[in-house]
């Protein structure tokens, strides 16, 4: 049990009786940074839904310049990276290290598959001036889209392009906030993925001791929650 | 004590997810994204956020039990992440107790706020900030002033 004449294993930082109680802390820590995840992004969610209660039919049209083929890729690539990241919990706690070095490789190589998607979008978005807030100015080819998809959306298929310039903007601006604030978690997830993958190849990680795996893995299951939400939210509004 | 697995005060004993179980998890939310998606293309209309809304959930929910181990993991913990979704629902809760209601008259003054600003609504604000009008109800034709 106790690998040192005055403490307990390796792994248990001085400041703990017992490994549990070690375990229990960082979980609780972590359960109480997730909370405080939903309400940072919980400003996010109610501008969203006022904004669209407000103005129906500009979120219908916003929803148009997206690609929703786009969208559905990305979510089944994050759905199978949070269940690589919940298989490399289970292969940590069964001690099996390459499984979770594998699965974890997996899980970054899907964020990686996300950004590069996210990256295409977003360039096309840079390319025709549709962007947030004093920034959007879209070029000829970007009010053709607007335009197009104006004339397929519901409740603005005949309005003029300039009566609804301002709601369009708006929604830009909240698909940008929300969008680019979740593709921070995933880039600060790939990095903390990344040290926690390095630390189980350096073999830090028993079926005694696998806690930084449970946490990281804890996060990235919140990424996926978020975009569980955003994708319906911004790319399938009818 | 939900955490039933720690058999002892020292030693971590989680719960273990077999890979099987895990599959059959992401094999759900392969369907359920499906099903959101097939429902965006039937075009519900009125009915596409509440139902968008209800299939996202399902899969959170998922997501929550299986994946992130809510289903073991001590009620203290859930309690306090579940709590931070009663404070979403009441920070959206009250916000929108305001501002959709702002469009309808005001029992008090009888005017019309603008709903997307809460100044007070074209043709009807502007004459009554002047004085020109008593600040006495005057509701139109099947409106309400409760």
């Amino acid at each position: 049990m106790a690998t040192d004449a005055h403490h307990g294993p390796e792994f248990l930082a001085h400041h703990f009786d017992r490994p549990v109680q070690q375990f229990d802390a960082a979980k609780l820590g972590m359960w109480t940074f997730l909370a405080q995840e939903i309400l940072f992004f919980s400003g996010i969610f109610v501008a969203y839904l006022l904004f669209r209660s407000w103005y129906p039919e500009a979120w219908s049209l916003g929803s148009r310049l997206l690609d929703w083929r786009m969208g559905t890729i990305n979510t089944f690539v994050l759905l199978i990276s949070s269940f690589t990241a919940a298989q490399a919990v289970a292969t940590a706690q069964r001690g099996e290290r390459n499984k979770t070095t594998v699965y974890l490789a997996i899980t970054l190589i899907c964020a990686g598959i996300f950004m590069v998607v996210k990256y295409f979008e977003y360039s096309h978005k840079f390319h025709v001036g549709l962007l947030p807030g004093s920034l959007f100015n879209p070029t000829e080819e970007g009010w053709a889209e607007i335009a197009a998809a104006a004339a397929n959306s519901h409740g603005m298929e005949s309005a003029p392009a300039g009566t609804y310039a301002n709601h369009v903007r708006s929604y830009i601006g909240l698909y940008f906030m929300a969008t680019g604030l979740h593709g921070i978690h995933v880039l600060i997830g790939m990095g903390v993925i990344t040290w926690v993958m390095i630390r189980n190849i350096k073999g830090e990680f028993t079926s005694e001791f696998w806690t930084p795996v449970d946490l990281v893995a804890l996060y990235w299951h919140l990424v996926d929650l978020i975009w569980i939400y955003l994708f319906p939210f911004m790319y399938l509004i009818d | 004590m939900s955490h039933h697995d720690h058999n002892d005060d020292y030693h971590v004993r989680p719960h273990i997810s077999s890979t099987k179980q895990n599959l059959a998890v992401l094999f759900g939310l392969f369907i359920l994204t499906g099903l959101t998606v097939g429902a965006y293309r039937i075009h519900l209309g009125d009915a596409n956020l509440a139902v968008a809304v209800i299939i996202a959930t399902v899969k959170a929910s998922l997501v929550c039990y299986y994946f992130m181990h809510l289903k073991y993991e001590k009620a203290f913990n859930t309690l306090f992440f579940l709590g931070s979704l009663l404070f979403l629902l009441i920070f959206l809760g009250y916000t929108a107790n305001d501002t959709e209601y702002r469009a309808d008259v005001d029992p008090d003054w009888g005017a019309r706020v603008d709903r997307r600003r809460g100044d007070p609504a074209a043709g009807t604000g502007a004459a009554f900030l002047e004085g020109e009008f008593s600040p006495i109800p005057t509701l139109q034709e099947g409106e309400s002033g409760e």
